[in-house]
């Protein structure tokens, strides 16, 4: 038996250019994967607090690193958050009691400004709040919802996060942690 | 006589007046079409896919009377989507930004598409025929040729 004479000779090899731009996209594709895996982590919890600056509903622009040596509590609600209103009247306390000693900063997430402001006037809350605009404060500290409360030292460093509403008695055990370090 | 002219006038500019008015105040005031155009060109900032035209979350009604106030006020929808863009960030427009390494998550699948075509383009006209390459040459005696010619050509000439 003899074979046809065939274009065998044809090659059935990848072009270059074709592998080349493959590995491009595969490689883009596992910096993607990885961004958003970086992403789904969970909260921050301990190491250096990210800096942030808020504008405060009295139009007041704070920045967290300039509380350095000062211990800060950061405390984020929404309105529309009911396990928030439990947690209010205790952190305005709290705040009333160790004013002297502890930062109170508040952070609403996801709200709308007539709302906020209602929020604020009904529990009375006389520490620095503002509206997390853009989402930038709680996705660098990547909350999962609301209410999270943030305990940092006067260093600067995270010591903890409370998760849910918070009560008195747990809100006054880390504030004389974090006034005694 | 004059007089009972002079109220009807008076009534009638009234009457005209008042309608004017309501009808200023009605266009000022957004129909609920109107604020579910902006709204459902919106996701809601904490469900995700979920637009706020049908979100009921507090959140969402509270974004719909913010768009009627935007509305009424005579923001433009452009304006009104920033004003939201600002405060809620991009997951509120339901599309990934436009700008730095985002821009990627919009070429990204253009460019895969086109890959993938110059691939299969690349393939069609690069492959071997495979099964061409396997078919053996007829082993025919030269007599069973000769006859099947022979044959052929009979076949050929009574048709």
């Amino acid at each position: 038996m003899t074979a046809i004479p065939q274009e065998a000779t044809r090659s059935r090899r990848l072009p270059l250019w074709f592998l080349a731009l493959m590995s491009g996209v595969i490689v883009v594709l596992i910096i993607l994967g990885g961004g958003m895996l970086v992403r789904s982590q969970q909260q921050v919890s301990k190491g250096p607090a990210p800096d942030f600056t808020l504008e405060t509903f009295d139009g007041e622009i704070i920045r967290l690193s300039d509380f350095r040596g000062t211990p800060v509590i950061i405390n984020f609600w929404a309105s529309w958050c009911l396990e928030c209103y439990r947690e209010a009247p205790i952190l305005e306390d709290a705040w009333r009691r160790h004013k002297e000693h502890v930062m109170f900063i508040g952070v609403d997430y996801v709200d709308t400004e007539p709302a906020a402001r209602a929020y604020l006037r009904r529990f009375d809350i006389t520490y620095p709040n503002g509206m997390d605009k853009g989402n930038r404060i709680s996705d660098a500290y990547r909350i999962q919802g609301v209410p999270e409360t943030f305990f940092i030292d006067r260093n600067g460093v995270l010591q903890g996060v409370k998760i849910g509403p918070i009560t008195a008695d747990e809100l006054e055990a880390w504030i004389q942690k974090l006034i005694s370090e | 006589m004059n007089r009972r002219v002079c109220v009807a006038i008076s009534l009638s500019v009234g009457v005209v007046l008042i309608l004017l008015l309501t009808g200023t105040v009605s266009a000022q005031t957004p129909t609920p079409d109107e604020v579910n155009e902006v709204a459902r060109e919106l996701y809601c900032p904490l469900c995700p896919g979920l637009r706020v035209d049908v979100c009921y979350l507090p959140v969402c009604y509270d974004m719909r009377e913010i768009i009627a106030e935007k509305l009424a006020a005579g923001e433009s929808k452009e304006e009104i989507k920033q004003y939201f863009y600002e405060l809620y960030g991009p997951k509120v427009l339901g599309a990934p930004e436009r700008r730095g390494w985002k821009w990627l998550t919009w070429i990204l699948p253009g460019s895969l598409a086109l890959l993938a075509l110059a691939g299969g383009a690349w393939w069609l006209r690069h492959r071997a025929p495979r099964a061409e390459e396997e078919v053996p040459s007829p082993d025919i005696p030269a007599e069973y040729q000769a006859r099947l010619e022979r044959e052929l050509q009979r076949f050929e000439s009574e048709v």
